[in-house]
């Protein structure tokens, strides 16, 4: 990961599926929260008022996350091997 | 030797009660308890609703996360996890001086000023006849005892659908505090469908709560701060120290914090009362008239467990199972969080196919918002660049179900001293505790209901979460009511069989724990004890 930062996102779709409370989804966790708790950030962590077709983005959020989901499970399964 | 009058242990709901009664009647109190002191009381916080706070205040992590990083859970949910950082004193000293083996029950318990009642979710029901009944105390009394701890707490209700559930014939509350709009949708879509869902056997009505909606003495009206999960500025949610506080003006009545009573001794004129110095484990003996054991059913049960010298026998245990359900609410996604809101309670579902309000199974509805994402989403199988995308949607219209089921005694839930060396008191308490095949049946059968009530209401079940016995934080039955002395009991009137005056004033002497929360009842009960410890 430290060579692949791009890596990242993947292994934490991987690893929220096949091993949550791993080392690198806590760090990510801690740096989540304190980002959260941080004035300057909180805009980004607050519902604000959407258009009734932004559920159409999340669907495809939640899309994508799922195939990062699939592709991380794969990279953890090539690294692991 | 200085010998009090009474001396009360404990600073939680029932201490509070009982203190205030006793001080009442003039008569020399002195408080006993650890009495850990934290932030949430003390204007550590500053004054102001929760989103002006979150875009305003460069400190906010010292009540959000903790200085320590202390408010990151991390791991499987359970006992606790929804304290906060200024609220987390509840727990301090705890793992240290009560210690707990057990493999199957976790269970919360507090040394810090105020009790269990620092965390409480204010929720304030009266027992129904049947549950009195079944609890062992008398509903006369009691309908009494609610009205009078009404009026010193603040309570507001509304009369509604649910009031024979929630109020019975209390009438000195004040109005409910406004709901906010994902609970006005829910109450819509109830009174819509209100036919076919009571025709299922379910009720909706408001939460009462220990809130107040009108000043009270030097206590302000509640102002929709939607702080409520980490501080007490304003006074408008009662907590027992606001009680023990004014009591501290009286002459009569002294506080003594930093001791952990361990046990008692009965002598001809006196009861010797024995504490370990939490700060230096020095050993001190007080001395009184009258004791009153207000610790909440463990403790009061290692008490007199160690005092009668019967720590290997077993006493029962009572502790409402519970599940929370995390729901979604789809009309409520993508609305802009909103700046005044309630943060407790709002809606309560009472499931009595029967009609007769006997063994009921209640559930309470709670918004999400001053909880922060990062508490949920680690509960989402995402990454968290995705998850937070997602969440920041989808969470106004979170709803967060928690349904409660009674308990009644059996003998696979039970508990007793052990001997431990490492411990400062010298034992720590060995605790079983499984439900039944058929209880757990029943229990799972209602949840399911209560899921397909909520979806007729569009409100849509994402999981059943189970944190694990001894999570709902209601504890009772461990010297269980008895008219005759018979192993360790208590009478009805809250004394401990074979002593002359030791009263216990906790929910100890509970025979059942109805599903509806204790706490109100609870302290209606420590009056009571306290007004029969006054007699003689």
């Amino acid at each position: 990961m430290r060579n692949h930062p791009s890596t990242l996102r993947y292994v934490d779709s991987g690893l929220a599926i096949v091993d949550p409370e791993s080392e690198v989804r806590h760090r990510l966790y801690v740096m989540f929260a304190i980002l959260e708790s941080n004035a300057e950030y909180h805009d980004l962590f607050l519902t604000r008022k959407r258009p009734p077709l932004y559920v159409i983005v999340v669907a495809i959020v939640g899309l994508l996350a799922v195939v990062r989901s699939f592709v991380g499970v794969v990279i953890l399964k090539a690294v692991i091997r | 030797m200085k010998i009090y009058e009474y001396i009360v242990v404990g600073s939680g709901c029932s201490a509070a009660m009982a203190a205030q009664t006793l001080v009442d009647a003039n008569r020399e109190v002195m408080m006993l308890d650890v009495g850990a002191t934290g932030a949430a009381g003390k204007g550590y916080i500053p004054d102001g609703d929760f989103l002006t706070l979150r875009k305003t205040d460069a400190q906010q992590h010292k009540y959000l996360i903790g200085d320590d990083l202390e408010g990151l859970a991390w791991g499987s949910i359970g006992k606790g996890a929804q304290l906060t950082p200024p609220r987390n004193y509840m727990t301090k000293f705890v793992d240290q001086f009560e210690g707990v083996k057990s493999s199957t029950f976790s269970p919360v318990e507090s040394l810090g000023y105020g009790g269990l009642g620092i965390g409480w979710g204010l929720q304030c029901w009266e027992y129904s006849d049947a549950d009195l009944k079944a609890v062992g105390l008398d509903a006369n009394k009691m309908r009494a005892a609610y009205k009078l701890v009404s009026s010193r707490i603040g309570v507001s209700a509304t009369k509604d659908d649910a009031s024979s559930y929630t109020l019975n014939n209390l009438n000195n509350f004040q109005p409910s505090a406004r709901m906010d709009e994902s609970h006005t949708r829910i109450y819509k879509a109830y009174l819509k469908h209100k036919e076919s869902i009571q025709k299922k056997g379910f009720f909706v009505g408001r939460t009462p709560l220990a809130l107040i909606t009108v000043d009270k003495d030097d206590r302000k009206a509640y102002k929709y701060k939607d702080m409520d999960f980490y501080s007490d500025n304003d006074k408008s949610a009662w907590r027992p120290w606001i009680t023990v506080d004014g009591l501290k003006v009286h002459q009569n009545f002294r506080y003594k914090d930093g001791y952990l009573v361990t046990r008692f001794v009965e002598k001809d004129d006196y009861t010797e009362v024995h504490a370990i110095a939490v700060a230096t484990k020095a050993k001190k003996v007080f001395y009184c008239q009258k004791l009153v054991l207000a610790t909440g059913a463990l403790s009061t049960g290692r008490i007199v467990l160690r005092s009668q010298g019967r720590g290997g026998e077993t006493l029962p245990l009572l502790c409402n199972p519970y599940t929370y359900i995390p729901c979604l609410q789809p009309s409520m996604f993508g609305k802009a969080a909103e700046k005044q809101k309630l943060g407790f309670a709002q809606l309560s579902f009472f499931q009595d196919k029967t009609l007769d309000d006997k063994d009921i199974s209640i559930a309470s509805t709670y918004s999400y918002q001053s909880l922060m994402l990062f508490r949920i989403i680690l509960q989402l199988p995402f990454n968290f660049v995705d998850a937070r995308l997602i969440m920041r949607y989808l969470m106004s219209g979170l709803v967060i179900l928690g349904v409660h089921h009674p308990d009644s005694i059996s003998p696979s839930k039970n508990l007793r001293l052990v001997e431990d060396a490492t411990s400062p008191t010298g034992d720590v308490l060995a605790i079983e505790y499984e439900l039944d095949s058929s209880t757990k049946k029943r229990n799972n059968k209602r949840e399911k209901e209560f899921v397909g009530i909520m979806r007729k209401m569009n409100i849509f079940a994402i999981k059943r979460i189970n944190p694990g016995y001894g999570s709902s934080i209601h504890y009772a039955g461990t010297l269980p009511f008895k008219d005759k002395a018979k192993g360790l009991s208590l009478d009805p009137s809250g004394r401990l069989h074979g002593t002359k005056s030791v009263f216990v004033a906790d929910s100890s002497g509970f025979k059942y724990l109805p599903a509806r929360g204790l706490t109100f009842s609870l302290m209606a009960n420590a009056h009571l004890v306290a007004k029969r410890a006054l007699r003689g």
